[in-house]
């Protein structure tokens, strides 16, 4: 097994002005789960292929293990790739289909028969092993690809969306199936997908790319909790982080974020920031996430100084938690995360209160999160 | 003649079961000693008698053929057949067995090119004739390769026969660029019922799509591909092939970061090439300006992907991975800069030939 580096890597098309991938760097451990994410065109696929072998390098280096392997044909990098169009053999079978690299690398019959039957195994298709492409399901089809992956037994499984395909009970299945078998493996896998979900759930370290570049590496936690900037905040987590436009000030030696129908206390170490970066009087961005605004009576008696009141214009009851569509507090809609048990309704006007301690503050110029670095 | 003509002649003359073979150093000298070209005695291991036709660097490839209920007589004379060839063969000079037909068939074929001659059959004196008289598939084959070692005839054919079954072409028509015949049957599961109901271009990107990820993975990384209908080569395989090549040449400039092209899902692109450059930029000037929207990143991908799912919106979203809302804010914006509303057809017809003709000027 090895880990992946890629240093200053570019990646440039002929007659675009403009490059889709710009000065990756990116250290992958040995039996890491990296996960690469973002949305369409941000340039994750191509960072893929390029490590792949599949897409050349403009500039920069790219090792596996110790090695540079800018020039070395793909079939000798010891990777393993899934995509996601799983593109099989249609005429040749299940078996043979799993069966040709090994049989390509000149392993001997009785191995190449452990190796098929085992990966069959585990992926629990042991039954469709004489069946044609054509003759299979895409979720059937999607473990056949993956089977011809395993066999392999590489240094590094490469995998591009390869549950997109599938419909959203499939996926969630076979979600914790890769996760459990790449661990399994002990393999190092590189797993590329526009699905924040799919990212934080699988993944030992997310990768956010935006636009060509990386926005920030980190661990689901991490990624969730202190995101790096504006991007990062409203790509990740479900329903999205809300934004507010407003003012800071100081009133009686305390920090206050003012926006339209809200006037709240920043807390003291979060407002010493504040304060040390010159922010005070300046117009910011305040970042929060729908299960930071609370309706418990014990909470809200809690922070007198964060209460506010909004508009309920819808709520969405999930069973296990409600949420509200708050209208009336800032210019856009705020999203709060409450209790399946709410009685809260629409077209009432509840008090809520934030926990400030969980908010973050972005610079309106360079929308980089104020908190940090 | 070529390898397969004399397995498949051997085949039908004995009534025995035939192959060919190509072997690694090792096995080469098990079963031919030292070297290749000093044996005149068949060489019979496991029932069947092996004879070796091409041998390069140590590595032969032999024809194989059954033995049991032959008589002596009859091997001798296999064996004659299959030495006898392999003399011939070695007299081309050429790195690789077939590769002498191949290039005779390509020299040709690029000659019919060359004078536009789209239709013309394939003449007598061209020694592969008698293969392409079958339903075959034409694939072709341009690469980008920038890994080392490069690319051969004979890597590129070994992989290949392995993966259809030793019935297949290599035409070698230009410095990285290959024609691959692939025969009908094999691709398609011959005679198989459920084939009548798969939709034959479904069916041809499928194989395409199997194809370019074995060649891409376990010969060389960048390369495009392209595929067509099948063919009987004999009388169509020119115009087969004059299609290929514009398609590969069509796809480089209208499908930057794909690289796999069908010549079925280009037809507007090709009629748009078509137009004589100072008419296409006339044409453009004479549209609108849609260079603030057709020159943004992610506007550009918003409508391709919009015209991809048949200017349906729900599904567009979905595949964007944005909210509904959120497209359908851009689709406003993109009426607010230039006045087209790509919700309806006459102009989401409009745009999208504008956004043809930006991609062939060259983004002007």
């Amino acid at each position: 097994m090895a880990g992946v580096r890629l240093e200053h890597i570019f990646k440039k098309y002929p007659g675009s002005d403009k490059a889709t991938v710009m000065d990756i760097n990116l250290d992958i451990k040995d039996k890491e789960f990296l996960v690469l994410v973002g949305p369409s065109g941000c340039g994750k696929s191509t960072t893929l292929r390029m490590i792949a072998g599949l897409e050349e390098i403009s500039d920069g280096k790219l090792y596996i293990g110790d090695r540079v392997v800018n020039d070395v044909a793909p079939k000798d990098r010891d990777i393993a790739m899934v995509f996601q169009s799983y593109a099989l053999y249609p005429h040749m079978s299940v078996y043979q289909n799993m069966a040709f690299g090994l049989k390509l690398r000149k392993v001997k019959k009785e191995e190449i028969d452990k190796k098929v039957r085992e990966a069959a195994r585990i992926l629990d298709i042991e039954h469709l092993l004489e069946r044609k492409p054509k003759a299979l399901s895409g979720g059937q089809r999607q473990r056949v690809a993956l089977g011809r992956a395993i066999v392999r037994d590489p240094q590094v499984f490469l995998m591009d969306e390869p549950l997109s395909n599938l419909d959203a009970k499939l996926r969630g299945q076979m979600r914790a199936e890769i996760t459990k078998l790449v661990k399994r493996l002990e393999t190092t896998c590189i797993y590329v997908t526009h699905d924040q979900t799919e990212a934080m759930t699988m993944g030992d370290r997310i990768v956010v790319m935006y636009d060509g570049i990386i926005q920030q590496a980190a661990s689901p936690e991490e990624l969730y909790n202190e995101p790096t900037n504006l991007f990062v905040a409203g790509f990740i987590g479900s329903p999205t982080m809300n934004f507010i436009n407003g003012t800071l000030s100081e009133v009686n030696g305390a920090v206050r974020f003012r926006a339209q129908n809200l006037d709240v206390e920043i807390p003291g170490g979060k407002a010493t920031i504040l304060r040390n970066k010159g922010y005070i009087g300046k117009e910011v961005i305040m970042g929060l996430r729908p299960e930071d605004v609370h309706e418990e009576p014990v909470f809200l008696e809690a922070s007198p100084n964060t209460i506010f009141t909004s508009l309920v214009d819808v709520t969405e009851n999930l069973g296990h938690e409600m949420l509200l569509y708050l209208s009336g507090v800032g210019t856009g809609t705020v999203i709060a995360r409450v209790d399946g048990r709410s009685t809260t309704r629409e077209g009432s006007k509840p008090k809520l209160a934030i926990d400030m301690n969980k908010i973050h503050i972005f610079d309106k110029e360079t929308e980089l999160n104020v908190f940090l670095g | 003649m070529d390898s397969e003509t004399l397995r498949h002649s051997l085949e039908q003359l004995t009534g025995k079961r035939t192959g060919i073979k190509q072997l690694g150093r090792q096995h080469t000298s098990a079963l031919f000693g030292l070297t290749t070209q000093q044996e005149n005695e068949p060489v019979v291991h496991e029932g069947k008698m092996w004879v070796p036709i091409f041998e390069n660097e140590g590595r032969a490839t032999a024809i194989w053929m059954e033995l049991e209920g032959l008589t002596p007589t009859e091997v001798r004379l296999a064996h004659y057949a299959a030495h006898n060839f392999a003399i011939a063969l070695k007299a081309t000079g050429l790195k690789e067995e077939g590769e002498a037909e191949a290039r005779q068939l390509s020299a040709w074929l690029n000659a019919q090119l060359e004078q536009e001659k789209n239709d013309a059959e394939i003449p007598e004196e061209v020694t592969l004739k008698g293969r392409l008289f079958g339903e075959m598939v034409p694939f072709l084959l341009v690469s980008e390769n920038v890994h080392q070692p490069q690319m051969t005839y004979r890597s590129l054919m070994k992989l290949l026969r392995n993966y259809f079954e030793n019935d297949v072409l290599l035409i070698p028509l230009q410095d990285k660029e290959w024609l691959i015949l692939a025969r009908k049957e094999l691709l398609t599961g011959g005679d198989d019922k459920d084939d009548e109901e798969e939709n034959p271009d479904e069916l041809l990107a499928q194989t395409c799509m199997g194809l370019h990820e074995l060649i891409a993975s376990e010969w060389v990384g960048v390369f495009h591909l392209s595929v067509a209908q099948a063919i009987i080569p004999v009388k169509g395989l020119t115009g087969s092939v004059a299609l290929l090549k514009e398609t590969i040449m069509l796809g480089r400039i209208f499908q930057v970061g794909d690289y796999i092209h069908l010549p079925w899902e280009l037809h507007m692109e090709r009629l748009v090439n078509s137009i004589p450059d100072h008419k296409r930029r006339l044409l453009l000037g004479q549209i609108g300006d849609y260079s603030v929207v057709l020159g943004d990143k992610e506007m550009l991908l918003t409508l391709e992907t919009f015209f991809e799912m048949d200017c349906n919106v729900s599904e567009t979203a979905k595949k964007l991975y944005i909210h509904r809302n959120t497209l359908l804010y851009r689709l406003d914006k993109i009426k607010q800069e230039t006045g087209a509303d790509v919700r309806s057809f006459g102009d989401a017809a409009i745009v999208k030939l504008a956004m043809l003709l930006y991609k062939v000027t060259k983004r002007k």
